[in-house]
């Protein structure tokens, strides 16, 4: 190996992160070049002083924004939820009136009163002229239009 | 010193929140220490890792259970951080000369540690993180991260590459290139040292 080669390996070196036999050929050249283990030393001295730096005092509420976030989007969410179910209410109201506008008189409260009626009203019911006009017409054969391709029985 | 978790995908809501809150707690130091030596300012730190906290929070369940949370908060640290820089680079500070400087105004509330009763030791290593930040600031943003990542954090070259999302090549280049730009950097500082004690 030669010093170019060692000195672009040498951080690796220091971190471990070389096979053995890497390790054993570098391990060699430092015992052999001078320049070379100088450099070795100061990296050394680099990486120790970076290990041993101390770290800051803690200070301060780092959760301060995903509390705030947290508390915001709870309240979103309860909102949200509340202004769904108006929503819901409204539309069911709305519907409901829409029909009661549209169809006052339905079906239902007309079945419940039709055994207690007046004759009159009833379509299949005759009245006596009805009954006497029925009876004249009654010789007489119904008329029966002729159409094209349909045999008229006599 | 890297623990992974598993959690459970049927968690409720509530449930989700109180792991997340458990892993903010083992985790806060390493990851506000990971912030600070990025952003080489405390408020900046602080504000980082603010948004980190947050942005991991609403997708949270995003997160795999049985990875390690704080590498997943690396990566997250790392690109909110690498967004943040390229938005300043595009819109520079510009402040009058008038008002007094904000960072210097937030500066003033901030507690600051009192170290007149430490030993001379403690000091000595106070003004060598000092140095070493300020020379940390000074070398490239994607040649600090995987510096910090490999010598403060401990990661090996695998983790980090799985952080930054590069090849293991790249992170190997990365790391020695900037011990390498670290070394010019601190080369008079540490021959004074040296001529200190002699």
């Amino acid at each position: 190996m030669n010093c170019h080669r060692v000195q672009n390996l040498l951080s690796s070196y220091l971190d471990q992160e070389l096979s053995a036999g890497e390790r054993r050929e570098i391990r060699r050249h430092l015992f052999a070049c001078a320049g070379c283990s100088r450099l070795c030393d100061e990296l050394t001295l680099i990486k120790d002083s970076l290990e041993g730096l101390e770290p800051p005092a803690i200070g301060g509420d780092f959760l301060k924004k995903v509390h705030l976030y947290r508390d915001g989007r709870l309240l979103q969410e309860t909102f949200l939820w509340g202004k769904r179910l108006a929503m819901t209410a409204a539309w069911i109201l709305l519907f409901l009136l829409t029909s009661f506008l549209l169809f006052p008189n339905s079906s239902g409260p007309e079945l419940a009163k039709k055994e207690d009626r007046l004759p009159g009203y009833d379509v299949h019911e005759r009245t006596p002229q009805q009954q006497e006009t029925q009876a004249e017409e009654g010789g007489k054969k119904p008329f029966l239009p002729l159409l094209p391709g349909i045999p008229v029985s006599r | 010193m890297l623990r992974s978790e598993s959690l459970s995908l049927t968690r409720s809501p509530s449930d989700r929140w109180g792991d997340f809150e458990e892993q903010v707690k083992i985790y806060e130091k390493p990851l506000y220490h990971f912030a600070y030596r990025l952003t080489g300012d405390i408020n900046d730190a602080q504000d980082l890792l603010q948004e980190g906290f947050l942005k991991a929070y609403r997708s949270y369940h995003r997160f795999q259970p049985g990875t390690a949370f704080d590498r997943w908060m690396f990566q997250i640290i790392y690109r909110l951080f690498v967004d943040n820089y390229r938005k300043k680079r595009r819109r520079p500070f510009i402040s009058s000369l008038d008002e007094p400087h904000p960072h210097l105004e937030q500066a003033k509330t901030t507690d600051v540690p009192d170290y007149s009763n430490i030993p001379e030791d403690s000091a000595l290593r106070q003004e060598l993180g000092r140095t070493i930040q300020e020379a940390l600031m000074l070398i490239p943003e994607n040649f600090r991260v995987a510096v910090i990542l490999c010598d403060i954090q401990g990661l090996s070259y695998e983790e980090i590459s799985q952080v930054l999302g590069c090849s293991l090549g790249t992170v190997r280049s990365r790391i020695h290139r900037g011990r390498r730009l670290l070394r010019e950097l601190l080369k008079p500082y540490f021959r004074e040292e040296r001529r200190r004690k002699k």
